[in-house]
């Protein structure tokens, strides 16, 4: 019996041996405009500017994690969670970054969700399956998540969101857009873009924003909708098409069509901008904003 | 040199801050090392993110995007592929050299519908009056096939979830190209149906590219 308990005890011991997280807390001086690395396997990145010119790196990294690998010199910081050799699954590591708000961000993840807040420079977004939430302002982005979503708060910059399954939000975007996915929902709201290019296969796309003069929008997707939200003083030429879907044109509705195949139509209201809007069997729509 | 020797000076390469003896010693080493010169090329497509192109910020060493605008400057009208065979069988090689180290390990993968396996879509007949579209479609199917293949050297190692995800959405594609196949058979002349098609062969080639090019050396 007493051996049995023993045992017992060894085991729990090594149980709380190996599911003990670590505790970080470190700081390094960082320039004002420099490049921050970032990467973690799985549980969370939680990234924000501050005034300081130094990076502050809190959290608590998981039992298989050999160490944080944290360094910055010449512009270029290094925040990388380094799992243990051989180590068969990432357990979760939470890491909250705080640097420089002027910074650049390259950040990796796999399952590891990422959220960041206040950094005004450039950023490389990857992830397998966390999530992305980005609050502006920032310079530019580039976000892709295979499953994940991406929610990115833009404050006017331009930037590329792909997904193959994950949603992707897009608000207040400027310049040039991209958003690209499979199954995931497009949704582009506020903002003036030049150029938008948004596709899907069975996702659905909404835009609810302005068109600079000389503009370009094109949305197209496979089974989904295409539903367009547009100045009502828009001066564009249209081309809304559908090989088997409606289409819904609230800038004429006397030439809306439904039912049938193959339709398309275009039309202008003046030559400051290009919409164009394809479905193969999803329903096209396009709308004057209230 | 070791690694861990050119590994250190990856970042003065790609911003050219490197003496020239220094240079041609890394350059060699690189040469021969498949795992310096992948993260070499990271290095290098990060620099030029930051230094640049504020409106135009496409990764460079998204395989996808340097077929897409040669795809575009090559297309010679309507559906027209001539010439993108080459760029898309680069871009499928860049794929398997960027392919290193795996994600997430896990239990090995079961497909369960047989949808991430490559297969074949025959050039329907009706088509072959329309050599533009025969040659588009022959030009996506070898970039299929050499991405499949790429993506099939690593799946057994993605996590059983990427599979799903892949496995999913790759089936609604297919099942998108059928559909559209299927209208254009009917009716092979019809210019939008062969935009849609081009479309979503292109979407394919992408995903299958962002799949093959996960990293796992983070």
């Amino acid at each position: 019996m007493k051996r049995t308990t023993l045992a017992l005890l060894m085991l729990a011991f090594l149980a709380s041996l190996a599911s003990a997280q670590k505790k970080v807390d470190e700081r390094l001086p960082a320039e004002t405009d420099g490049l921050v690395r970032i990467s973690n396997l799985a549980g969370s990145v939680r990234v924000s500017g501050w005034d300081k010119d130094e990076i502050s790196v809190t959290g608590t990294i998981a039992s298989n994690v050999e160490r944080l690998e944290f360094s910055s010199e010449s512009g270029l910081a290094t925040v990388k969670v380094v799992m243990r050799s051989g180590a068969w699954s990432a357990k979760d590591s939470e890491i909250e970054v705080r640097l420089p708000a002027g910074s650049s961000l390259d950040i990796e993840t796999a399952s590891a969700k990422v959220d960041v807040e206040g950094v005004k420079g450039k950023m490389r977004l990857v992830s397998v399956s966390g999530a992305i939430r980005v609050e502006g302002p920032l310079a530019a982005f580039i976000a892709r998540s295979t499953s994940g979503s991406v929610d990115i708060a833009a404050g006017g910059a331009n930037g590329r969101a792909q997904t193959i399954s994950g949603n992707i939000s897009i608000v207040s975007p400027g310049g040039d857009l991209s958003a690209e996915s499979v199954s995931g929902n497009i949704a582009v709201r506020g903002g003036r873009v030049d150029s938008a290019a948004l596709e899907t296969t069975s996702g659905g796309i909404r835009f609810d924003a302005d068109l600079g003069k000389g503009g370009r929008l094109d949305a197209k997707n496979m089974s989904g909708s295409v539903d367009l939200t547009l100045n009502p003083g828009i001066a564009a030429d249209f081309e809304l098409s559908t090989f088997s879907g409606k289409i819904d044109n609230g800038f004429r509705p006397d030439s809306g069509d439904s039912g049938g195949q193959a339709k398309s139509l275009s039309f202008s209201t003046g030559k400051d901008a290009r919409v164009k809007a394809e479905s193969f069997s999803g329903n096209v729509r396009v709308s004057k904003r209230d | 040199m070791k690694c861990i020797d050119a590994m250190a000076s990856l970042d003065d390469l790609a911003e050219g801050g490197l003496s020239e003896s220094r240079r041609i010693e890394v350059e060699r080493h690189i040469e021969s090392c498949r795992g310096c010169r992948a993260e070499s090329d990271r290095a290098k497509a990060l620099f030029a993110l930051v230094d640049g192109l504020p409106r135009d910020i496409a990764p460079p060493h998204d395989p996808w995007t340097a077929i897409k605008g040669r795809i575009e400057h090559e297309k010679p009208g309507r559906a027209g592929m001539r010439g993108a065979l080459p760029y898309l069988a680069a871009a499928a090689a860049l794929v398997l050299g960027l392919s290193g180290s795996l994600l997430l390990p896990g239990a090995p993968w079961r497909s369960e519908n047989g949808r991430l396996a490559y297969r074949a879509r025959p050039i329907p007949a009706s088509f072959r009056e329309y050599p533009d579209l025969a040659q588009s479609q022959a030009t996506f199917e070898a970039a299929r096939a050499e991405l499949y293949a790429a993506l099939d050297a690593r799946k057994g190692s993605f996590s059983k979830e990427t599979m799903k995800v892949l496995e999913k959405n790759l089936g609604i594609i297919d099942d998108a190209v059928s559909e559209i196949r299927g209208a254009l058979e009917k009716d092979p002349g019809n210019d939008t149906l062969s935009s849609f098609l081009i479309a979503a062969y292109e979407n394919e080639i992408r995903v299958l590219s962002q799949a093959a090019s996960l990293r796992g050396s983070i």
